[in-house]
């Protein structure tokens, strides 16, 4: 009895005496108001990423630290004008520069390359050790062996930029001292820029996503902008107010129902990965069948559309129609049949979509990058240009090329890279095959560009600001073992803020400032009509022992007793003026480089409307040719021809001077039945861009990576939503949560790209990295990454 | 008085991209696990598949909610401290000072407005930014939205402006969309898929849902208290003129001043549910809406009033008259409590939990629990009673064979009311909506081995013992009693508490 008493007296004692104060309180409202408003300051930056538009941000520093981050604060919600407002990624941005993660000190690798063992050295060690070995690889190979990798992390600046690398301080150290291995082309866009120009000539874009208030019909093909260009202020905002504006019907034609599709289509064709071609073939048989296709555009704009149109060399029988009508070298004719049995689409979809497109004028016609990031990209490419101008939709308002939407853009300098001796480039993708094989390389079989042959392979590797050694590039298990062999490629210098997936390969992994921690001028993404320039200003100190790139390739240009060519005796923000002063010349708009300082922002609406591409071209096109052979859009390409003849293409492999549909290795064809069933994918994700932002905890916990599978297919494999399953095929294994969802085409599934590499023991990516199950072989033409184009299959871990 | 505030929310602009969200996040500081606006993607469609070809038809929207700031806060009624209010501006906000981070709000809210802040102890939501706004700025989740699909003000300005249906739901959007076109139908309107924002589930297959064992025990333990504190009454009330005082008083005051301990275990065990304990006396502020607030005033009173019975029954005070109505009063009390404690969990929010069949269960646990424990106590007091003493007392060996009898029977009769009204309930379950769909499957936890498990043990304690007890008790060797009366309290105490712990693990609230 007493015990009840006692306890329940007790109890009540120290309720009693919490309650009323006399007991220390665990109170969660004991915190001050954080935005006080005095001892706080608001500093202009901007997030750097590769995500195809550029934001600013606006942070609030109070006592050193970044307490808050909010968006742009001029503009308004007008076409040209727009207030630019961060996507969700820069949002976070607090949670990558404060990232636990963070790279603190220089660090030489101890152990096994890539194991991420590494011991803290001096800045001087590290600088001494990088130019010992600059001078020593120079010396035993030639300038030749040292490359620099794709790195698109910081391509946001002017002077800390990482991209293109040919602009990057990097580069300009190396051109004082010899120069490097260049490389061309990109992870982004490698099949549709080798491939654009053989059908539009150099330099030819589209329309941009402004002018799609004056089209009847807008295809986006393969395009997801609310998806790959997330800013507010960029090409979501852009096609979001278009659309609300005029009300223009949009199609959209993508194996997954994207978020695009779900605010602004109207209508969803979903296709197996890797048909483009055949569909726009299937279109065209449709559109000459019923007559609805331009005859009079195509007879003077094209060579190569009809057999009275071929080039001089051409064989009878070479023309698209007859490609298209069964009256070719293959003997097939691409009727809706045939193309609804590669593509996955129904005969009476394919028909209804040709009619909707051929009668809607204008109609602009927009390609993303997801269709040429294939085996086949090239061809895919070319096709859908080549539907453009089936129609007559090429330079004209409202309409379009085919091509990725172009856009306004301000006319900047850039910073002085000086020039590189070394003419040798390799394509973007092949770096591996050039660390392995190199002396086997050749410019007809590899696309080696400047020179024949290779003659040293890759010995030195400078990765700024990327994750391509590792993440990014494909086969992520076959190149981890090319690299832990050092005495193949025998140094790598990894300048980097986060512990990724390449930065365990460095030998030597120098912490580079985040874009916050140093003055830049940082030039716009793609927005419409807007054109915009920030000035994104240093807003607290360097973390840690973080150094800025320009003080680093200082430090090393000193010791290689080059340091006066590189610096011309300028610190960072003397070059930025230098720069800016150029671009005043060439943008006389634009304000002071004090007043720009204080603004934080210079915008401007494009003075010419909107932009059109090749509209001289269309008007005139005698008087404005494309820069092809025959001076018009070259449907059937005599260049190309030639190519094939001259080049040595792999089994399989086919490069061909129509865009014809080109069945490849791991192909619709081959999924369905065997080992690896299902297509795979890797889309991009809110999540990150590409592998940036992957180790924000706010970013993990809003988008977590996911495989998405249809729900038809997950039905019969047993998975349900939110399932821990395995994605695995010859190349690799990865373990990751299911999505399953009706919003992804039966037999294919997605893995979103960037997620970081993460082998356990067993060699099981926990990570969920796309690319541990992507290939090396690389495409036909512009031996680019064909890293939508993978067999693999799927099961309950 | 100010007007009211709130949001618009343009949902054919939303992409899903959470950038409200994060907004929301960095400007407060919150942690990974405390999301004050929250996106749910709700898709969902079929396809069709004809030889090599397949034909979708298929939805998706993205819904962004972060709270309402309702005219009549579901989370303020069942608030039992009054730290969960509305202010002059209608913001619904929570005063930490008072909160005890009971989570009820957390339950009651079909938006999943309130959410739990674990290093803080205490609730924490949405506040409409009202620093930004009292500077002239907008929230923070408006002025982020990348597509502009949020807007925010006087309420009644965006009624005006947009129609006055507090709906979530296609109103007056702008139009932007062409007449559907073949191919593209309107969704179905029964959706394949529920909305999926991912909340912290518990992983499924663990019944064991750690935070909630405090609720487990303090229920349990308060609702055996109840019923063996009736029990005791009855067996006062009805055996005391056949078997006399003395028996009766020597086998049940023992048991009384068991069950204070019991009782005192079970209230500070629910005090470990909260995530601000010392908060705890602001429990009782809200009698008048919150089922909690009467839950802990009841049971309180019922714990004080025990003890003061406890009390006055050790030191003879008072008259037996004046005992008997005080034990009479708190019975009553104890069943209020018992009462009240059921009411807490007819939320609308929780299909599992909305049911008869949980004030039915929770007075059944109350009665066979009391039963059996007081049985078992009965049977262990006149043991060491006999061993220690070994006088041969008739009498209170009538009374045991008596009570045992009796309480044997009560928990066959109960245990039948258990067996009628669970698969009744089970049965509802599934066939309701999807989230009693969903509690239906954590029933099945394990290929419904827990769920087994309760039924089995539960027979065996009252059905198949209680039946051997009522036996035994009648003309059975009187040795056998104790372990037969112990056993099966220990077996159904054992079901009981399955049973709590499924009932706790079954939650699934609607909405976000």
């Amino acid at each position: 009895m007493k015990w009840s008493a006692a306890a329940g007296g007790a109890a009540a004692a120290v309720g009693v005496g919490a309650h009323y104060g006399l007991l220390p309180l665990t109170s969660a409202s004991a915190e001050p108001a954080a935005d006080a408003g005095a001892g706080e300051k608001v500093v202009w930056s901007s997030c750097n990423v590769n995500c195809g538009s550029r934001c600013p941000l606006l942070m609030t520093v109070v006592d050193g630290q970044i307490v808050r981050v909010d968006p742009d604060d001029t503009g308004d919600d007008e076409l040209g004008s727009q207030q630019i407002r961060a996507c969700v990624r820069g949002r976070s941005i607090r949670q990558r520069i404060y990232n636990p993660d963070r790279l603190k000190h220089p660090m030489k690798r101890v152990g096994k390359r890539g194991s991420g063992e590494f011991e803290q050295i001096t800045w001087e060690e590290a600088y001494d050790t990088i130019a010992a070995s600059l001078k020593s690889t120079i010396e035993k190979y030639g300038n030749e062996a040292i490359y620099l990798n794709y790195g698109t992390g910081a391509l946001g600046g002017t002077i800390a930029k990482s991209w293109p690398p040919a602009s990057s301080p990097i580069a300009r150290l190396m051109n004082c001292v010899g120069g490097y291995l260049n490389h061309y082309g990109t992870y982004s866009t490698a099949q549709i820029a080798a491939a654009t120009p053989y059908t539009y000539g150099a330099g030819a874009g589209n329309n941009s996503f402004d002018d799609i208030v004056n089209s009847k019909l807008v295809v986006l093909w393969g395009n997801n902008p609310h998806e790959t260009r997330m800013s507010g202020g960029g090409e979501t905002f852009v096609t979001q107010t278009a659309k609300r504006l005029s009300g223009t019907k949009v199609i959209v034609i993508d194996p997954r129902y994207t978020d695009t599709a779900v605010t602004i289509a109207d209508e969803w064709v979903p296709l197996r990965p890797g048909t483009d071609a055949a569909l726009v073939a299937a279109l065209a048989h449709v559109m000459i069948t019923e007559n609805l296709h331009d005859q009079e555009f195509l007879d003077t704009y094209c060579v190569g559309f009809d057999e009275a149109h071929l080039p001089e060399g051409a064989p009878a029988g070479g023309s698209y129609h007859s490609y298209v009508m069964g009256l070719g070298p293959d003997a097939t004719e691409k009727t809706p049949e045939w193309g609804a049995k590669i593509t996955g689409i129904p005969v009476a979809r394919i028909v209804q979509l040709a009619r909707t497109i051929a009668q809607a004028k204008p109609c602009a016609i927009v390609q993303g990058w997801g269709p040429q990031r294939h085996a086949n990209g090239e061809n895919s490419a070319r096709a859908v240009m080549l539907l453009a101008a089936l129609t007559g939709n090429v330079g004209i308002t409202g309409g379009g090329t085919g091509a990725r939407e172009g856009s306004y853009q301000l006319s900047l300098s850039a910073f002085p890279t000086l020039k590189n001796p070394v003419k040798t480039s390799i394509p973007v993708f092949m770096w591996t095959d050039a660390i392995e094989r190199a002396t086997e390389m050749t410019a007809t079989a590899d696309g080696i560009q400047g020179k024949d042959r290779l003659e040293v392979p890759i010995k030195f590797i400078w990765n700024y600001a990327g994750n391509a050694l590792i993440n990014q590039h494909s086969d992520a298990n076959r190149t981890a073992k090319l690299l832990e062999d050092d005495s193949l490629c025998e140094m790598i210098v990894v300048i980097e803020n986060q512990m990724t997936a390449s930065a365990k390969f460095a030998d030597i992994l120098l912490p580079d400032v985040s874009n916050s921690e140093q003055p830049d001028l940082v030039p716009q993404g793609s927005a419409g009509n807007l054109g915009y320039l920030i000035f994104a200003d240093q807003v607290i100190e360097p973390l840690f022992e973080c150094r800025t790139v320009y003080e680093m390739c200082t430090e090393i240009a000193d010791r290689l007793g080059v340091k006066a060519e590189f610096t011309e005796g300028m610190t960072q923000e003397d070059w930025l003026r230098k720069v800016y002063a150029e671009s005043q010349a060439k943008e006389p708009d634009l304000p002071s480089f004090e007043e720009l300082r204080e603004k934080g922002i210079f915008k401007k609406k494009n003075p010419a409307g909107t932009v059109v591409g090749l509209k001289a071209f269309r008007q005139d096109p005698v008087a404005n040719p494309l820069k092809t052979p025959s001076g018009k859009i070259e449907i059937y390409s005599s260049l190309l021809q030639d190519l094939s003849d001259k080049w040595t293409l792999p089994e399989g492999d086919r490069i061909t001077p129509l865009p014809e549909y080109t069945p490849t290795w791991e192909g619709p064809e081959l999924a369905g039945t065997g080992k690896y069933p299902f297509q795979m994918i890797g889309h991009h994700y809110k999540s990150r861009t590409h592998s940036t932002y992957g180790n924000v905890a706010w970013m993990q916990e809003a988008h977590p990576q996911l495989v998405w599978i249809n729900t038809l297919d997950a039905t019969s494999l047993g998975i349900e939503n939110d399932d821990v399953v395995q994605v695995f095929n010859d190349r690799g294994r990865i373990q990751l949560r299911a999505h399953v969802t009706a919003r992804i085409a039966p037999g294919v599934v997605s893995v979103p790209q960037g997620a970081w590499y993460a082998p356990d023991k067993d060699g099981v990516d926990k990570g969920g990295c796309t690319n541990t199950l992507t290939s090396w072989r690389p495409s036909p033409l512009a031996k680019g990454n064909p890293q939508h184009t993978n067999l693999v299959q799927i099961e309950k871990a | 008085m100010a007007k009211q505030l709130g949001f618009y929310f343009d949902q054919t602009l939303c992409t899903g991209c959470k950038a409200c969200q994060v907004a929301c996040k960095d400007k407060n500081d919150l942690p990974v696990g405390v999301t004050w606006r929250r996106v749910a993607e709700y898709s969902g469609g079929t396809w069709q598949q004809e030889g090599d070809t397949f034909t979708p038809n298929v939805f998706t929207y993205y819904t962004s909610i972060s709270c309402n700031h309702c005219d009549e806060p579901a989370c303020v009624q069942v608030c039992p401290t009054t730290a969960m209010h509305k202010d002059e501006h209608g913001i619904v906000t929570i005063d930490d000072g008072k909160c005890v981070g009971c989570r009820y709000c957390e339950w009651a809210c079909p938006y999943g407005a309130p959410q739990y802040d674990k290093n803080a102890g205490v609730m924490t939501k949405c506040d409409l930014c009202i620093d930004r706004v009292n500077a002239g700025e907008q929230p923070a989740c408006v002025a982020a939205c990348p597509s502009r699909a949020l807007e925010f003000g006087e309420i009644e300005e965006l009624r005006a402006k947009y129609g006055d249906t507090a709906a979530i739901g296609v109103q007056n959007a702008r139009p932007h969309h062409d007449p559907p076109q073949p191919g593209h139908h309107p969704p179905p309107r029964r959706p394949a898929h529920r909305p999926r924002h991912r909340r912290h589930r518990q992983p499924r297959g663990d019944l064991m849902n750690v935070h909630e064992l405090p609720l487990v025990a303090f229920t349990i333990l308060a609702q055996m208290s109840v019923g063996s504190f009736v029990i005791l009454g009855l067996v006062q009330l009805s055996l005391v003129r056949t078997h006399g005082q003395e028996a009766v008083d020597k086998l049940s005051i023992p048991a009384l001043y068991a069950i204070g301990p019991a009782m005192v275990l079970g209230l500070a065990g629910s005090m470990l549910h909260l995530g601000d304990p010392f908060n705890a006396l602001n429990a009782i502020n809200h009698l008048g809406s919150s089922w909690l607030s009467r839950e802990i005033l009841f049971g309180s009173a019922f714990a004080g009033l025990g003890a003061t019975f406890a009390l006055v029954q050790w030191r003879n005070w008072l008259t037996p008259m004046l005992r008997q109505i005080l034990a009479g009063v708190t019975a009553l009390v104890g069943l209020a409590l018992v009462y009240c404690m059921s009411m807490v969990y007819m939320l609308p929010t929780v299909p599992a939990w909305n049911h008869w069949a949980t004030p039915v269960t929770f007075f059944t646990t109350t009665f066979l629990l009391g039963a059996l424990a007081i049985g078992a106590a009965f049977a262990v007091v006149y043991t060491l009673r006999k061993r220690k003493h070994q006088d041969d007392d008739m009498q209170t060996a009538a009374l045991l064979r008596t009570s045992l009898r009796r309480i044997a029977a009560s928990a066959i009769v109960l245990l039948g009311v258990e067996f009628i009204v669970l698969p009744i309930y089970a049965l509802d379950l599934a066939t309701g909506n999807a989230n009693a769909k969903a509690s239906a499957a954590l029933l099945m936890t394990g290929g419904g081995a827990y769920l087994i498990a309760r039924l089995v043990l539960v027979f065996a304690g009252a059905g198949i013992l209680g039946f051997f007890l009522y036996r035994f008790a009648g003309k059975g060797a009187e040795r056998h009693l104790v372990y037969l009366a112990t056993t099966a309290f220990a077996l159904v105490i054992a079901s009981e508490t399955i049973g709590r712990l499924l009932f706790y693990s079954s939650f699934d609230r609607i909405g976000m």
